[in-house]
């Protein structure tokens, strides 16, 4: 039993292959060392899979972590993390849910999860208040997520299970497989679905009121958690925002700076981007706000078409990525369609991000006439703006149908097959599809992309800063010591478990005083500046390690050629360009203040032996 | 100062439960919380169970030992837990269900007001649960 608030202590162990379920102690010291999250995923991941194995085989695992934050009276802090070795990138996959999983997961007796094996026949993973079996899965299995999961709570007679579902997209191994949390939450990146979908599991499933995480001192904890809510709530420009737009206002100010990403980022302006900005959104398709566990932001959009073809279509969101995925990137000026496209990729359980860009790549392939229309095997043609083709496209990914067996493999291996210069405009970075936010248009994302644990992942680098002008998008002066100060912030959200929703509260650009306030007065650790630095240096430096462990180290630290060789076309921010040279110059000062060896982009051993990873060296420099 | 409610405006996120269960007991696990807030469907609609007081309580009435009874001077419902015998007549007659018998407690579980403070109300920035 641990002596830290803010955790349950434990984590389950489930192996499929022996069909056993083992409940295991978190020690202190392992605590204090990882303390959740992702800490935890990346220190499990690293010490538990052996270098160079199959993504999709048996000996890779999916793990559950939450961090010390949910479940506990501080707010907006309900994601879990999912983390596995990704079968898109190869390397170090992390992907966060938000919901209420990861609360009703402490509130079941459990910190995380930890799956291995692989089991003969489709099961599901059943954890209700302290008790958990694997049970059988064969009449879900190629349902989509929707049916599964109600299905599950049907079966189980509770429909307040949270559950957590791969649909015919992880069962096909398509490599951006997501895992659909509660039918429209999802932790939606790197193809952990499929990694699921490999292991015959399909749903997990959690039920928990009688459990609470541990609480360290109550009344200092009532104090922390009252001021974080006031000054949240207080926030009028946040709240309002939110209330409105969720994230989905995202589109309007992308497309005045001329950064929204269209026709496969051959351009960065749209000439419909008001018919799916955000006020096209608020005004006429949302109708409700929804909020994650604990959160008053409540940035969720219960939303529904009133008119048309898709009159009656319902759904949660979109958001603002699958609004530029599916959207300006497949020039698609149609609220509609982007919210059947939604509902498809959530219901066949795929990834909105990769999906959307793997389509507008395929699109660009059919205009530059190097994939043949009979190959796709759909009625509409696949060009840009082509609607239907858009949908046609999306189940033939899930099912790995005709076109769809070679787009189910992502961009990057899509692009190797396809050859023919295609390359150039396969917009990944280690395999990852890039997110919503200009490569080319702010300076800071050039290097945090290339240098992206995951990948073409915003979640590390944030563009926030750049885009509220803090720091000149333009400029690359200072962005490599930007991207460690806002990595080192993010890797704390991603550990600690609180959702880039309330990030203004608890600072973006590095450690932060609140972070430590919150930290110890939930876990009652002792942590000052310097040590959280180091836990976040630690966690990074793992992730990399694990990277650097499949082989990956410098030359992938890259972007799609596209972003380096073609500058901005048109708009406000016309003629901005990824230079090579720019970004060489900002990934050696990068790795100076990283330190790593500048040529390898290696984490160094004196840099492993100050983040106490010696089980790390151990590993990368064996001899 | 009066309990009230509006589904309408709920969203669902459980802070009311969250903070009900940790102003009681110093936790926060669900069965700790007076006040109940059920995802319904697809799209998790959410739905809030908690005792609104009622004018005329049909739990009180229920009540064969005086454990459930209405306090006329804040006019709220509260339970004498000592008095409490676990029969669960009040919970057959609110037809709210915003009474449980506690499964460790074995008496009588409702919201008491937190000394009429009703904290739930003070964590609901959407104003689904408000005091008028």
């Amino acid at each position: 039993m641990t002596r830290y608030g803010g955790y349950l202590g434990k984590f389950l162990r489930v192996n499929l292959t022996e069909n056993k379920i083992v409940e295991e102690q978190l020690e202190d010291k392992f605590i204090e060392k990882f303390v959740g999250g992702n800490g935890f995923g990346a220190a499990y991941l690293f010490k538990e899979l052996p270098g160079g194995i199959d993504p999709l085989g048996p000996e890779n695992k999916v793990i559950l972590a939450t961090g010390p934050l949910s479940g506990t009276p501080i707010i907006s802090s309900p994601k879990i993390g999912f983390f596995a070795k990704s079968p898109l990138t190869g390397g170090f996959m992390d992907s966060y849910s938000g919901g209420h999983l990861s609360a009703e997961l402490k509130f079941a007796g459990y910190d995380g999860v930890i799956i291995e094996g692989f089991s003969s026949k489709p099961v599901f993973l059943d954890i209700n208040n302290g008790i958990a079996k694997i049970r059988d899965a064969e009449n879900l299995w190629g349902l989509g997520t929707f049916e599964t999961t109600r299905k599950i709570k049907e079966e189980l007679g509770d429909d307040q299970y949270k559950i957590a579902v791969i649909g015919p997209g992880g069962e096909n191994l398509v490599n951006y497989a997501a895992i659909i949390v509660e039918n429209f939450h999802a932790a939606g990146r790197g193809g952990i679905g499929a990694v699921m979908g490999s292991k015959n599991l399909k749903a997990i499933a959690v039920r928990g009121t009688q459990y609470s995480p541990k609480i360290y001192n109550i009344d200092l904890l009532t104090g922390v958690a009252e001021n974080l809510y006031r000054e949240v709530t207080n926030d009028k420009t946040l709240m309002l925002k939110q209330k409105r737009y969720g994230t989905a206002g995202a589109t309007s100010s992308n497309a005045a700076s001329g950064i929204l990403g269209t026709k496969n980022w051959q351009q960065e302006t749209f000439d419909n981007a008001d018919k799916i900005g955000g006020d096209a959104f608020a005004d006429n398709v949302f109708d409700k706000n929804l909020a994650c566990y604990g959160c008053p932001v409540k940035c969720l959009q219960k939303s529904s078409i009133k008119k048309g073809k898709y009159k009656r279509l319902e759904s949660v969101g979109p958001q603002y990525e699958t609004i530029y995925s599916f959207g300006s990137l497949c020039e698609n000026d149609d609220p509609a369609v982007i919210m059947a496209a939604n509902n498809m990729c959530n219901d066949l359980g795929l990834d909105t991000i990769s999906a959307g860009v793997t389509i507008a790549f395929a699109m660009e392939c059919y205009e530059k006439e190097l994939v043949p229309r009979a190959e796709f095997g759909i009625n509409a043609e696949p060009k840009f703006g082509n609607k239907e083709a858009l949908l046609e496209l999306i189940s033939k990914i899930a099912l790995r149908q005709d076109i769809g067996e070679l787009l189910a493999n992502g961009v990057k291996k899509a692009a190797a097959k396809i050859g023919q210069g295609s390359e150039d405009f396969a917009i990944h970075v280690k395999g990852l599809e890039l997110a919503g936010h200009s490569a080319r248009g702010y300076k800071g994302m050039t290097l945090g992309y290339a240098v992206s644990n995951r990948g073409g992942s915003h979640m590390d680098m944030r563009h926030v800063e750049e885009r509220s002008g803090k720091f000149d998008r333009k400029s690359i002066d200072g962005k490599p010591e930007l991207n460690y100060n806002i990595q080192s912030s993010t890797v704390i959200r991603d550990t600690l478990g609180y959702c880039t929703v309330i990030e203004s509260a608890f600072g973006r650009v590095g450690i932060s005083d609140a972070m430590i306030e919150v930290l110890n007065g939930v876990t009652g650790i002792n942590f000052d500046k310097d040590s959280l630095q180091l836990l976040a240096d630690r966690i990074w430096n793992l992730e990399r390690a694990f990277n650097v462990r499949e082989g990956k180290g410098r030359e992938e630290d890259t972007l799609p050629p596209r972003f380096m060789n073609e500058p901005i076309p048109e708009g406000p921010s016309a003629g901005m360009i990824a230079k090579p040279e720019e970004l060489e110059k900002m990934l050696n000062e990068y790795y100076h203040l990283r330190g790593w060896d500048i040529k390898s982009g290696i984490p160094t051993k004196e840099t492993l032996e100050r983040l106490e990873l010696d089980f790390v060296i151990d590993e990368l420099f064996q001899i | 100062m009066k309990l009230n409610i509006n589904q309408d405006l709920c969203s669902g996120c459980r802070l009311c439960e969250n903070t009900c269960a940790f102003y009681h007991k110093g936790l926060t696990s669900p069965n700790y919380s007076r006040i109940t807030i059920c995802h319904i469907g697809k799209w998790a609609l959410p739905n809030i169970t908690v005792c609104l007081h009622c004018k005329e309580p049909e739990c009180v009435d229920a009540c064969p030992t005086g454990a459930m009874y209405k306090d006329l001077n804040t006019e709220t419902i509260l339970v004498k837990e000592d008095l409490c015998i676990g029969c669960g007549l009040c919970v057959d007659a609110c037809k709210f269900e915003a009474v449980i018998i506690h499964p460790e407690t074995q008496v009588a579980f409702k919201c008491d007001t937190c000394n009429g403070n009703f904290s739930c109300s003070q964590k609901c920035d959407a104003k689904a649960i408000y005091l008028v």
